[in-house]
């Protein structure tokens, strides 16, 4: 019965900027997306073609300018604790420790202090940090830093973790040890995870789907269903020919001044 | 009998001396730095230049005093305790004026920062207020609030006010707003985002504005003596002029320059022991 309703749904959405100089953008025109629970959909796109708008219509950061966003089946208002978020940017409270930082969406809910302890182990432990609990942030690498955040979001049990772009400024070894990681934490969790990324290879390696944006106004130019066993090899043939195809359509439906100013 | 209470008190004795040879093991190396030497030869030799100047220029002793001079009145004033009068009245007053100042600044920085209206409405009176020195309003304050400790507790709240006001403002608009969502994805209320972000996000400014308004606070508190008291060490200043002991005088400013620097040390301290991250954040 699940399987009814998609977990995300957007309903001809678009979504219009006006810049302080009085021109329109058209960022979307009457877009259409779903996602189900369970995926992990990988969204590609070059900067600037409004892929993080989407996500942040999904976390409720932004309204669209028509359309609506279904969550659920009920139109998204504002953010909340069932749409987890990871940011690429550094996003974690300075002011809290490693363990603070984690139980924030706990606190929020009034869950008791003993509580939180155990769970606040258990999604450390999950991301790899038992032993972080009392450090800064400050006192952290970037890929530690990243853990907690995804530790942070995880603990609310959300029902999808939007990552945007979250390994991006991470160097490339880290990077893959973070991918492999964040598979195994979706194995576990059995969450649905939305997933920024302007990197192909890393679409075809995390995803169970990979759907190319096109250059604004924006739509999924393209869509890949991956049927590939994890953890994936980056190597194979079957590989090389999802991310050959996720390429062409990326190159095929970027407008060439996008492409210059980049 | 006598002979074991000798021991006993022997025996004190050493574990005394112990526990003080074990306090200086740890201490010493950290009071005996490098900065710590250079820096009191550097009053050492200020003061022996004010010495110098003074046996060389023939200087009136009655206008300038030597500092052996201002050392010996200092060391009356604190045998008859009439030192720690003044200094207890002063700080009194100016601690509390930094407190309720600063508590004052402080929710009106949230406030003016956080609710656009307010911002907008108070934005211009901020920066007027700004450029009046605040010793300006003493003569004023001592119309409204007479020559008691009302005037003297309104001076010093309102120099340490403004600075507190306007660092408060500065660190709530400039929250990333990332810190905001990422709070509100993980189910912040409205009320909580106050609290658990807004407040510890601004930290670092507000504390800025208050370490300002600590030296703040010894300037309108100088200048609120001055004008009338009975205590306090702007009140010695200003007693001792009208009696013309240029000795007393200086202990009296070496007092508040000492009282400002000890005040802006134990603030660091307490601040970098509360918030062991402040000067570490992006």
């Amino acid at each position: 019965m699940m399987g009814a309703e998609p977990l995300i749904d957007f309903r001809a959405v678009s979504m219009e900027y006006q810049s302080t100089g009085g021109e329109r953008t058209t960022v979307f025109r009457s877009l259409g997306l779903t996602i189900n629970a369970g995926e992990f959909a990988c969204v590609i796109g070059p900067s600037g073609c409004g892929k993080t708008t989407l996500l942040n219509m999904i976390a409720g950061f932004v309204a669209p300018t028509s359309g609506e966003v279904l969550f659920k089946g009920q139109p998204i208002r504002e953010p909340g604790a069932e749409r987890g978020c990871v940011f690429q940017e550094y996003s974690l409270f300075p002011w809290l420790t490693v363990e603070e930082n984690v139980e924030f969406g706990l606190r929020c809910q009034g869950v008791p202090a003993g509580e939180r302890r155990d769970l606040v182990e258990r999604h450390l432990s999950l991301v790899g940090l038992a032993n972080t609990r009392k450090k800064y942030p400050f006192e952290l690498s970037g890929g530690m830093q990243q853990r907690v955040g995804i530790a942070r979001a995880l603990i609310n049990n959300p029902a999808v973790l939007l990552m945007d772009e979250p390994f991006a400024a991470l160097d490339a070894i880290t990077r893959n040890t973070m991918q492999s990681e964040l598979l195994s934490i979706w194995k576990a969790t059995g969450t649905t995870v939305f997933y920024i990324t302007h990197n192909i290879e890393e679409a075809v390696f995390l995803g169970t789907r990979a759907m190319v944006m096109s250059s604004p106004p924006a739509m999924i130019a393209h869509a890949v269903q991956i049927e590939l066993p994890h953890p994936r090899e980056r190597t194979t043939a079957d590989f090389n020919a999802i991310y050959r195809e996720l390429e062409t359509a990326l190159y095929s439906h970027i407008d060439p001044k996008l492409l210059r100013k980049s | 009998m006598v002979e074991s209470s000798n021991a006993e008190l022997s025996q004190h004795r050493q574990s005394q001396v112990a526990v003080w040879k074990t306090f200086a093991r740890r201490m010493v190396p950290h009071i005996v730095t490098r900065s710590t030497v250079l820096g009191l030869t550097g009053v050492a030799g200020a003061v022996l230049l004010w010495q110098l100047v003074l046996s060389v220029a023939l200087v009136d002793p009655r206008l300038m005093p030597a500092p052996l001079a201002v050392f010996q009145a200092a060391v009356e004033m604190a045998a008859s305790g009439e030192l720690f009068q003044h200094i207890a009245a002063s700080v009194a007053r100016a601690l509390s004026g930094l407190v309720i100042g600063s508590a004052i600044g402080i929710a009106f920085g949230i406030f003016t920062g956080r609710v656009a209206v307010f911002g907008f409405l108070m934005e211009p009176i901020a920066q007027l207020f700004r450029s009046i020195p605040a010793i300006a309003f003493v003569p004023l304050a001592i119309i409204w609030f007479g020559l008691g400790e009302q005037s003297k507790l309104f001076l010093i709240t309102f120099g340490v006010f403004f600075p507190v006001w306007i660092n408060t403002l500065m660190g709530v608009k400039s929250i990333r707003p990332v810190y905001i969502r990422a709070a509100r994805s993980l189910g912040v209320s409205r009320r909580q985002l106050l609290r658990l972000v807004i407040l510890p996000a601004a930290l670092p400014y507000i504390i800025t504005g208050v370490r300002i308004s600590v030296s703040i606070a010894y300037i309108m508190l100088a200048a609120a003596e001055m004008a009338g008291a009975r205590t306090g060490l702007g009140q010695l200043i200003q007693e001792s002029y009208l009696v013309f002991r240029t000795d007393r005088m200086l202990v009296g400013i070496i007092m508040l320059g000492i009282l400002g620097l000890i005040s802006d040390r134990l603030f660091m301290m307490g601040v970098r022991r509360l918030f062991p991250w402040y000067g570490a954040e992006r």
